[in-house]
């Protein structure tokens, strides 16, 4: 294990990467993590990927059954039929760092899992959610801080994106999804 | 979105174990999390400027 003392959830996130990269199960990294990574900082201090793993019988005890081996204390919460978010996957050290692997969000569709960008951090390759689905994402959630967080990376990478295909992913979360998006964009690139 | 209940109850239980830390720790954990995010940050700022049109984004220096 690679965390020594608190607040090394990131460091916790690349041993479960290990252990999920062994069990061939795709990730990538979101929520505050893939913000500092789009250059937007923030305090979040617990480490969120997304897996792709369908939250029936077998693939949900093939996970627990992988992390407890690899020696990880995990706990499994499943979302009612209404909830947006399938199940979540909690593994949390003996330093209180924590990391939740998020399944069947919602709206998501599997190729987010190939348009993850693959980065080097502290020794490892890691895979961190595109910046089209992240975006999409993050206006599909709505809270302030998640908007906060788009229009950050509004501001760092505006030029970088692309606009179809943003466009067309926030068109999967529904029409306030996309009508958010626009205004967001017409906002951004007014000061950008 | 509908709010998920499944995220409001583990944010729940982060508050929770926060909560549980001392002052001192907290800063720790806090000074730790603040080193491994602005690596991350960086990660993130080499990424770009690896694969990306050219911007006028540099680095920030190392500490």
């Amino acid at each position: 294990m690679r965390s020594k003392g608190p607040g090394q959830s990131a460091l916790l996130l690349l041993d479960v990467i290990g252990a999920l990269n062994r069990l061939h199960i795709p990730y990538a990294i979101v929520g505050a993590f893939a913000a500092s990574f789009y250059g937007v900082v923030r305090a979040s201090m617990d480490a969120d990927a997304v897996i792709s793993l369908q939250p029936n019988q077998t693939g949900v005890k093939r996970l627990l059954d992988g992390l407890r081996k690899a020696g990880f204390q995990s706990t499994y919460r499943k979302g009612d039929l209404s909830d947006p978010v399938g199940a979540v996957v909690n593994i949390e050290d003996n330093f209180r760092n924590r990391v939740d692997l998020l399944m069947n969000i919602r709206g998501m569709a599997d190729a987010v899992f190939s348009r993850a960008v693959e980065a080097d951090f502290m020794g490892a390759q890691i895979r961190v959610i595109g910046i089209e689905d992240f975006i999409a994402m993050k206006i599909f959630a709505g809270s302030a801080k998640d908007l906060n967080d788009v229009t950050g990376v509004l501001k760092v990478s505006y030029d970088r994106i692309n606009l179809p295909l943003l466009k067309e992913l926030a068109q999967k979360y529904g029409r306030n999804a996309l009508r958010k998006l626009h205004s967001l964009l017409q906002e951004n690139k007014r000061s950008g | 979105m509908k709010k998920s209940e499944v995220l409001h109850k583990d944010h729940d239980e982060m508050i929770a174990l926060y909560k549980r830390m001392k002052p001192e720790e907290r800063l720790v954990a806090f000074f730790n999390h603040s080193q491994l995010i602005h690596r991350l940050y960086q990660a993130g700022v080499g990424y770009r400027l690896r694969t990306l049109p050219p911007s006028n984004e540099k680095p920030l220096k190392k500490r």
